[in-house]
């Protein structure tokens, strides 16, 4: 026994030192209680200590016989550069799992709530959860809980990519038959949200270290609302039309009929530009969770059109030089026929 | 018979071949320069005309530049959701152009919260006091639709933060758009703080250049836009010196409220630093300096096993120097890194520290390792350099490495954060 409170208070000294200055990761609600079939939020929440943060990953595990995750929102994260940012494509694979990842940071850290900000400003995202009516092949269980993985850590902004020191709680669901029908308030956020997101700027580069010096793009947009939820990219030419093959002109119709017709794909930033010769339109749009599309266009300075209504003087100078040719051997057979002609009646002569 | 060459009919028909090109792409040419490069449909929609002959039965426009054209149509023509016709609101036109849109219309008092109310009757669309920051208590929905929060429990005032303090503008966190009214409030975002004396003040929002102000001979600053959107927002601020040397930067994250002017005061950007060698031998001065708020007191913390804090006083120009002798220093590579601190109306006042430059004690010849995560030597730290980063992600790039363990993640990430520019 007396080993035991000895262990304890050690063990005590070792913690408390470290949580005390710690940034702490938790769950909003820490204890909550759902019934079965209800649809609830938990907002994943940072508070910092002494030292600014300025990269956060997280791995969130639940589980996933009795919870199902259906969405991460980032609307209202501080977050405002993701290096791993789930979107809705990725929750079957979550679910699978029972473990959602995301990474990103704040350009000068997040120091903490400023004095007189009203407003909740320690979101790093929002997860949806919904708890089935049924559970298959698994025994109900009354208290659930959500935790951080091992792979969660935060990075002080120090400009060396110090660990930071993390205390991480755990969020509990109990759960009861009856549902309790929370307030859908991202449902209505999403519902609510009307507005695209924030105009943001395409800008074309290239690296001789990166993509083997190919033209790529860079992107980066911010929805305040229901967050950025993908982008997509489109590299169209003047003559042709989403989804439909252009008419190309003679080569291209000899030489590359089976070309793709452009339309949009879905992109990650960097992107790197199908079209090296800059010869179209470029146009990127981002799309939020709730559908809304905010879209941006690059046009660069001068379009080679390539496939189509473009004046090739080659063409017109490879055409004039073979018809000359071509006129040459006309002529030079010609003046042949003509001198064959001429000797014939003299040879019929001789022979006679 | 005659047979011709064979020749001739080789270059007969490389001929016609090379010049049936010619003439298609001649042709082409022709009609393709009718095709005007900058034109397309989705320009037509949105120029706030509505073409009746391109199918268009309104057009949205872009406000406020451009006012949207719902012709003679209003609110008043289209029904709520009780199947009454709306009594208020803008009526506007899809993005496509092809209907109206009502998502700005309603009718205050049918019991039915529409997007343009903030609430009606007792519909708060899903709100709470704690929506708005309160602890607890229960919204108020006005005779105009508006909430009032009066009957919300204000919550405790939180513990504060080096380097900024911000006061909301309007009370209680309304929203902008007041029914019955044209115009919705402005949303303002005012900045008021000290960098260096004339010197240029960089400011971001999430990450992207939003402005750049000079500061006056004592070193304010003074910004202020309304070119922001309501939520949650990350300000940043980095300055350069008359020496070019650059500031850490600084950021400050908060929620902008709708229809609010939200002030920050006391953004105070952190010394410039550097010293005047990167190696000296044990026992040598070194110099180091840089540019701070003038008449102030600027600390420099040396770090070794044990850590040295030297005062000095920032001049009328905002200059400090300090020569520190490096006998008491080990063998080593060493950091120093510096904040200011003044004294006003009874508070003491702290910047947030300096960039913390190294250098080497020791033989001469020692190089500090001093990362600045400009992958592509641009003078800024931005999204191009973060496209680079992504691009060597998991890899052993050098160039991307900042902190040269091998490999490219978060912790280079991390020191990219920290140097970002916009």
């Amino acid at each position: 026994m007396e080993n035991y409170f000895k262990n304890l208070i050690i063990l005590l000294l070792l913690i408390f030192p470290s949580t005390a200055s710690a940034a702490v990761l938790y769950f909003d609600p820490s204890e909550e209680t759902f019934g079965l079939g209800d649809e609830f939020a938990v907002s994943v929440k940072l508070d910092v200590n002494s030292s600014c943060i300025n990269t956060i990953e997280a791995e969130i595990e639940f589980p996933r016989e009795q919870l199902f995750l259906k969405d991460f929102i980032i609307g209202e994260s501080i977050i405002s550069l993701w290096v791993d940012n789930p979107s809705l494509d990725d929750m079957p694979q979550a679910n699978k799992n029972g473990r959602i990842h995301f990474s990103g940071g704040i350009p000068g850290g997040y120091c903490g709530k400023i004095p007189g900000d009203i407003g909740e400003s320690n979101i790093l995202g929002r997860l949806i959860f919904k708890l089935p009516k049924f559970v298959v092949g698994a025994e109900q269980k009354k208290e659930l809980n959500i935790i951080f993985g091992d792979k969660t850590r935060v990075f002080q902004n120090d400009g060396f990519g110090t660990e930071d020191i993390i205390a991480t709680r755990t969020a509990t669901i109990l759960v009861q038959d009856e549902a309790v029908n929370p307030e859908l308030d991202w449902d209505y956020l999403i519902d609510r949200d009307k507005i695209p997101p924030e105009p943001f700027i395409i800008e074309v580069h290239r690296n001789d270290n990166i993509f083997a010096g190919k033209y790529y793009l860079t992107f980066n947009a911010i929805d305040k609302q229901s967050g950025v939820d993908h982008y997509e990219v489109l590299e169209i030419k003047p003559s042709e039309e989403i989804g439909a093959f252009a008419q190309g002109n003679f080569w291209q119709r000899l030489f590359f009929k089976d070309k793709e017709a452009p339309n949009w794909q879905r992109a990650q930033m960097p992107y790197v530009l199908n079209n090296q010769s800059l010869g179209g339109i470029i146009k990127v749009r981002a799309l939020d969770r709730a559908g809304n599309v905010r879209l941006v266009e690059y046009i660069p300075p001068y379009i080679d059109t390539g496939s189509g209504p473009k004046f090739n003087y080659l063409y017109l100078i490879a055409g004039i030089i073979i018809i000359v040719i071509l006129f040459g051997l006309i002529i030079f057979t010609f003046i042949k026929i003509f001198k064959k002609l001429k000797i014939k009646p003299h040879d019929k002569e001789d022979n006679n | 018979m005659l047979k011709p060459p064979l020749i001739f009919i080789v270059f007969l028909c490389l001929g016609i071949f090379v010049f049936a090109g010619f003439l298609d792409n001649f042709a082409q040419a022709q009609s393709g320069s009718l095709l005007p490069t900058s034109v397309e449909i989705i320009v037509s929609c949105g120029d706030g005309l509505a073409e009746a002959g391109a199918g268009e039965v309104c057009d949205p426009g872009e406000p406020p530049l451009v006012p949207p054209d719902v012709g003679t149509s209003t609110c008043q023509d289209f029904r709520d959701i009780f199947g009454d016709f709306f009594a208020s609101g803008d009526l506007g036109c899809q993005d496509d152009c092809l209907a109206f849109a009502t998502t700005s219309c309603y009718t205050c008092g049918n019991t039915k919260k529409e997007n343009a109310e903030e609430c009606d009757s007792s519909d708060f669309g899903g709100q709470s006091c704690i929506s708005f920051g309160y602890v607890g208590g229960s919204l108020v929905c006005m005779e105009t639709c508006r909430i009032s929060t009066a009957n919300c429990e204000s919550m405790d005032e939180p513990g504060g933060i080096p380097g900024g303090g911000s006061s909301g503008g309007s009370s209680g966190g309304s929203t902008s758009f007041q029914p019955g009214s044209d115009t919705e409030n402005e949303t303002k975002v005012v900045v008021c703080g000290k960098s260096y004396p004339h010197s240029d003040v960089h400011i971001l929002a999430d990450g992207k250049v939003i402005g750049i102000v000079n500061s006056d001979a004592k070193a304010d600053f003074y910004f202020e836009t309304d070119e922001v959107t309501a939520g949650v927002a990350s300000f940043s601020f980095w300055s350069e010196d008359s020496l070019g040397l650059k500031s850490t930067l600084l950021t400050l994250t908060f929620r902008v409220i709708s229809g609010s002017v939200t002030t920050i005061t006391g953004v105070y950007i952190a010394p410039t630093i550097d010293t005047d060698r990167d190696s000296v031998r044990k026992g040598e001065d070194i110099n180091i300096f840089g540019e701070t708020v003038p008449d102030t007191e600027i600390f420099v913390h040396i770090h070794s096993e044990e850590e040295h804090i030297e005062q000095s006083d920032a001049d009328e120009d905002g200059k400090w120097n300090i020569v520190f002798n490096t006998e008491p220093l080990e063998e080593d590579f060493h950091t120093a890194k510096a904040l200011f601190q003044i004294a006003s109306g009874g508070n003491v006042i702290k910047s947030g520290f300096s960039k913390s430059i190294s250098f080497h004690v020791g033989k001469l010849g020692g190089e500090a390792v001093c990362p600045g995560a400009d992958l592509n030597d641009d003078g800024k730290v931005n999204l191009v350099d973060f496209s680079i980063l992504l691009f060597h992600w998991g890899s052993n790039n050098e160039y991307a490495d900042q902190n040269l363990d091998g490999t490219v993640d978060l912790i280079d990430f991390s020191i990219m954060m920290f140097y970002w520019t916009g």
